[in-house]
């Protein structure tokens, strides 16, 4: 079991990098970690030393979610439409048939040495993402949640995470494929 | 889930090589923030405490008020009982018969008498026309 000084210092880095690529600034991203740890901490903190402290990780990022969202919804009215429009266009056909996508976006193993040389641009591909899909991503496969808790920490259906998910992967190859 | 191929994994790799060259501002400000938090929950478990003894005694003197008021409620009510008795007019044992088996009668039955009574009329209608 992880006191809570621990569990903040195992997560403190990963979510400074997924709020910096969500809000693409350091000074919004170290205080949307900020709030983060300080709601988890006033709110969950005496869990510590009992067996619920393993929930801290998806409530943590459910927190972090929340602020990012808060973030840009409050950001500016401009910036609260071009979001919207995005999520919305991300959001326009979640009934697509995950599995035949997932099996369009397989690569063969001459694919794979052009990937060495993207290694630049990866953070960059990855912050060009929708919203929506970068976050799916990113709580996929960095930080290794399931379809399940992805879509309990944002919010979304187990199909809509899937959908993001796919896109994502998708967008990237292409981004990093165009690049380099 | 689906394993990742070695496409994720590069990108994931990039992502874990980006957090270990943060620059020593971003250092200082997680670590400060971690502090901010921690201050935070120790606050939080202090007052926690004090907060849950301070509900228990409220809760105790709400049942206190409660428990109190419903002793002087049935008080009250055992002292005027045999004025309230006094005031309801006697009632034989026949009335009340009459009164339950009223209160049983359905709206089908009612309908059923009335038809009854009715028909009685008419009987006695038509008896009375003829002797007449």
């Amino acid at each position: 079991m992880l006191t809570l000084e621990q569990f903040l210092i195992s997560i403190e880095r990963k979510a400074f990098r997924i709020a910096q690529l969500a809000v693409k600034n350091d000074a919004d991203a170290l205080d949307l970690v900020q709030d983060s740890m300080f709601k988890l901490a006033q709110k969950y903190g005496h869990w510590q030393g009992e067996d619920k402290s393993s929930e801290w990780r998806p409530l943590f990022y459910r927190i972090l979610q929340n602020r990012i969202l808060d973030f840009h919804r409050s950001n500016s009215r401009h910036k609260r439409f071009i979001f919207a429009m995005t999520y919305e266009q991300d959001n326009d056909s979640g009934e697509i048939d995950i599995q035949h996508e997932y099996q369009a976006v397989e690569h063969g193993p001459e694919d794979y040495a052009q990937f060495e040389q993207t290694g630049a641009n990866a953070l960059h591909a990855i912050e060009n993402l929708p919203l929506m899909q970068q976050q799916c991503f990113l709580l996929r496969n960095w930080e290794g949640f399931s379809v399940k808790e992805t879509a309990k920490i944002l919010n979304l259906t187990e199909g809509s995470i899937k959908t993001h998910h796919f896109r994502a992967l998708k967008k990237l190859k292409e981004q990093l494929n165009d690049n380099s | 889930m689906t394993t990742p191929d070695t496409f994720e994994q590069h990108l994931t790799h990039e992502l874990d090589n980006s957090i270990d060259t943060l620059s020593p501002e971003i250092e200082q400000r997680l670590a400060a923030a971690r502090k901010m938090a921690l201050q935070a929950s120790k606050q939080t478990q202090i007052e926690r405490p004090a907060r849950l003894d301070w509900l228990s005694k409220l809760s105790w003197s709400w049942s206190k008020t409660a428990y109190t008021g419903a002793f002087s409620a049935l008080l009250l009510t055992t002292m005027l009982l045999p004025d309230f008795k006094s005031d309801i007019p006697s009632t034989s044992d026949n009335e009340l018969l009459l009164l339950a088996q009223f209160a049983q009668i359905s709206d089908e039955e009612a309908e059923l008498i009335e038809d009854l009574q009715f028909a009685i009329w008419l009987l006695d209608h038509d008896l009375d026309s003829n002797s007449g």
